[in-house]
């Protein structure tokens, strides 16, 4: 199977026609590219790039250096790319005014991250063009996956789970937090994913939160919790668990039972049609109906879960405030991550892709709480 | 993570100490270094902090201690007390936010945005609305480039971040031959050995070759090292290592890329294939090069300089061979941190 690209432009240019834009000029800062891979498909190295779709003809983009250069021509879907130096992007400008003569409406995605530079030299040299951010136009553009989209998170989600495998059998007392990453993160590599988001925490009820692993060494009774995110050909899929080393206490056993039931009330909600909102209420209902309320709160919390694709974290972020609409073939992590007394910070969740009747796992590692001998 | 015995006790202070000697006398009240997660060489350099996530300011008073200003959890801040030098910690949604109740809290003076070019507008523009009248200037890459000159305990992490670097490639190149296993192979040596990000690039050349690249980073410091692996002769590999080699002999105190790109050129024209060769400092690697201006590739090396050389060239096919290590400038030479005894050739 390969990507329908002239329906991804034509899903883009709908939105863009809904939002009144005459242009979308996707800007990629070296940490959030995913907009710029939505519309060239390449796989990019290079510290900043830009690509541009009018309403009306053909797109462009605009990269940082050769390797770029050259990932843009071998993806294939814009054969119109251009070499641009930080911060001169008079090339891009002069590409804008000839579609736009008389001025327009241009949506720029991460226009919050664009550079001073680069966004000054854009308002000077653009004259009568609107630049507004697109950003949310974007996401909600890339919420809803593709067959083919679909397929990559799928591959990402088997490698996911293998991931979750190696990361078990790495745990055993006096192993270091960065050895059991290290053996982790070579099976996914091994399984062919070019990247790899993970967060980690080892130890027992005084974890609260996740952080890069560091050199403690495992102790027996520790929970060992992790938050791991392959991406392969670009898509992330992510998985949650935590582990125990030895026999779980009592606490932890609780606490397991405790997020397992917040996790299947929050995929229960899960359907084409309902809100963010919706979902996230479902998982901290479990929560306060325990008596736990008060840890489903920001201070304690970040998030119950959120979207993924081509950036591990996208929208919707699960709370209970959001009102996006999640539509058939989002895809969304439920992870009602939190600290609770029962046994410190606890991390347990599934990727799902979002159906008209409910949900498809995209995982088959079983929902438990997992030991290592001791 | 914060080890005595990598980072000497008082090394940190006196990095920002420099700094805050500067802002004395420029006459100014603070500089703030914008970071993200892709881009944070700046602020690890002067507390060891890891940006791990997201985006974050360091905001450096003329006098006193550095300060953190994040979008990161407070729940996190133990963690990052415990490893790195600050213990003012600032969490919130807003950068700008924060910046400007920071800079409010500091009283009057001019404020420098370190490399002002590269901040998110946004934040900038946000930061001058919050502080109307203010005194706000750039600073330049002041701190990338006293990077570029490591301080005895920055030569030997360097070392030995180089030398993981260096086993991390020979790992990939022993064992099963299909791209995958070899990114995993070097991708575990590199974290067995404590490195806390790793890129490994596996892509074939040409069937008749792959190429395994690693950019590895070791305590905030960053080294690269890349090999061509030959499955069979093939007639662009002989001036392609012949070419290297040259470009390693250039090498040198006060030299040019220029001079590089001069080296390289005789041995490859028979071959009429593109090609590119790069000398990234060390400070410039973890954005493969792509914060220097057009300035900063004229430069020449400083002595005591650790550097990354970097061939790449163009296959028939479309696709590329890269050869790369790390050097640490030496007067005349420059000697190889990423190789070994028995990784003597660079084919």
């Amino acid at each position: 199977m390969s990507e329908d690209v002239g329906a991804r432009v034509q899903r883009i240019r709908d939105a863009m026609e809904q939002a009144q834009l005459d242009a979308v000029l996707a800007y990629a800062p070296g940490w959030r590219r995913e907009n710029v891979r939505y519309l060239t498909g390449a796989a990019l190295r290079g510290a900043f790039a830009l690509a541009y779709l009018p309403a009306r003809g053909r797109a462009a983009a605009f990269v940082g250096n050769v390797a770029d250069e050259q990932a843009v021509r071998q993806a294939g879907w814009v054969p119109d790319v251009r070499v641009v130096a930080f911060p001169d992007v008079r090339d891009v400008a002069a590409r804008i005014r000839a579609d736009l003569p008389g001025g327009g409406r241009v949506g720029v995605t991460q226009l919050e991250l664009m550079p001073r530079a680069i966004l000054g030299s854009l308002r000077r040299d653009l004259g009568r063009a609107e630049l507004v951010s697109a950003t949310r136009l974007m996401d909600m553009v890339r919420l809803v996956k593709s067959a083919w989209e679909l397929e990559q998170i799928r591959r990402a989600g088997v490698v996911c789970s293998a991931g979750w495998e190696a990361f078990v059998a790495a745990l055993r007392p006096g192993v270091r937090e960065y050895e059991v990453v290290a053996e982790c993160e070579a099976e996914l590599k091994r399984l062919g994913a070019q990247d790899n988001f993970m967060l980690f925490a080892s130890g027992g009820g005084e974890v609260r939160g996740m952080t890069p692993p560091g050199p403690r060494q495992l102790r027996p009774g520790d929970m060992v919790r992790t938050e791991l995110t392959p991406q392969l050909d670009g898509y992330y899929a992510q998985i949650c668990r935590s582990a125990v080393l030895g026999e779980p206490s009592e606490g932890q056993r609780r606490s397991f039972e405790l997020f397992n039931e917040a996790v299947q009330a929050g995929l229960d909600a899960v359907r084409a049609g309902v809100t963010a909102g919706d979902v996230a209420r479902a998982e901290n209902d479990v929560f306060r109906r325990n008596g736990y309320g008060e840890y489903t709160t920001s201070r304690y919390t970040r998030v119950r879960g959120h979207g993924h694709g081509l950036h591990p974290d996208e929208i919707p972020a699960l709370l209970e405030s959001d009102d996006t609409v999640l539509e058939e073939n989002a895809v969304i992590i439920v992870h009602p991550n939190t600290f609770t007394p029962l046994a410190g910070y606890h991390v347990l969740g599934d990727p799902v892709v979002v159906t008209r009747g409910g949900y498809q796992p995209l995982l088959t590692t079983e929902r438990k709480l997992f030991t290592a001998p001791v | 993570m914060l080890d005595p015995a990598e980072i000497p006790p008082g090394e940190l202070e006196r990095r920002v100490g420099e700094l805050q000697s500067h802002l004395r006398g420029q006459g100014l009240a603070a500089a703030l270094i914008y970071a993200d997660v892709y881009h944070s060489g700046d602020i690890s350099f002067l507390t060891n902090i890891c940006v791990y996530w997201n985006e974050a300011l360091l905001a450096v008073p003329a006098d006193g201690g550095p300060a953190l200003l994040s979008k990161i959890s407070r729940r996190v801040h133990p963690w990052m007390r415990a490893t790195s030098s600050l213990e003012d910690l600032r969490s919130g949604p807003n950068l700008a936010d924060l910046a400007g109740h920071y800079v409010g809290e500091l009283g009057p003076g001019s404020i420098g945005l370190v490399e002002m070019d590269w901040w998110p507008a946004q934040i900038v523009e946000d930061l001058q609305a919050a502080l109307p009248g203010r005194d706000i200037r750039d600073l330049g890459d002041l701190v990338r480039r006293r990077r570029r000159s490591p301080s005895a305990p920055e030569a030997e992490l360097l070392r030995t971040a180089a030398g993981l670097t260096g086993r991390a490639v020979i790992s990939a190149l022993d064992g099963p031959p299909r791209n995958p296993q070899r990114a995993g192979r070097a991708e575990l040596t590199a974290r067995l050995g404590g490195a806390e990000d790793v890129s490994v690039y596996c892509h074939p050349s040409t069937p008749e070759a792959d190429t395994v690249e690693v950019v590895s980073e070791y305590r905030g410091y960053w080294t690269s090292a890349a090999r061509v692996v030959s499955k069979s002769g093939t007639a662009w590999a002989g001036p392609m290592a012949e070419a290297y080699r040259a470009a390693v002999s250039a090498l040198g105190s006060g030299v040019t890329g220029e001079r590089v790109r001069a080296a390289v050129a005789g041995p490859l024209a028979p071959t009429g294939l593109g090609w590119r060769v790069d000398v990234i400092d060390h400070a410039d690697l973890e954005t493969d090069g792509g914060y220097r201006s057009a300035a900063d590739l004229g430069e020449p090396l400083g002595d005591a300089s650790v550097v990354a050389l970097r061939l790449e060239l163009d296959l028939p096919d479309g696709s590329s061979a890269v050869l790369a290590d790390t050097f640490e400038v030496d007067g005349d030479t420059a000697h190889c941190l990423t190789r070994n005894g028995h990784d003597a050739d660079p084919e």
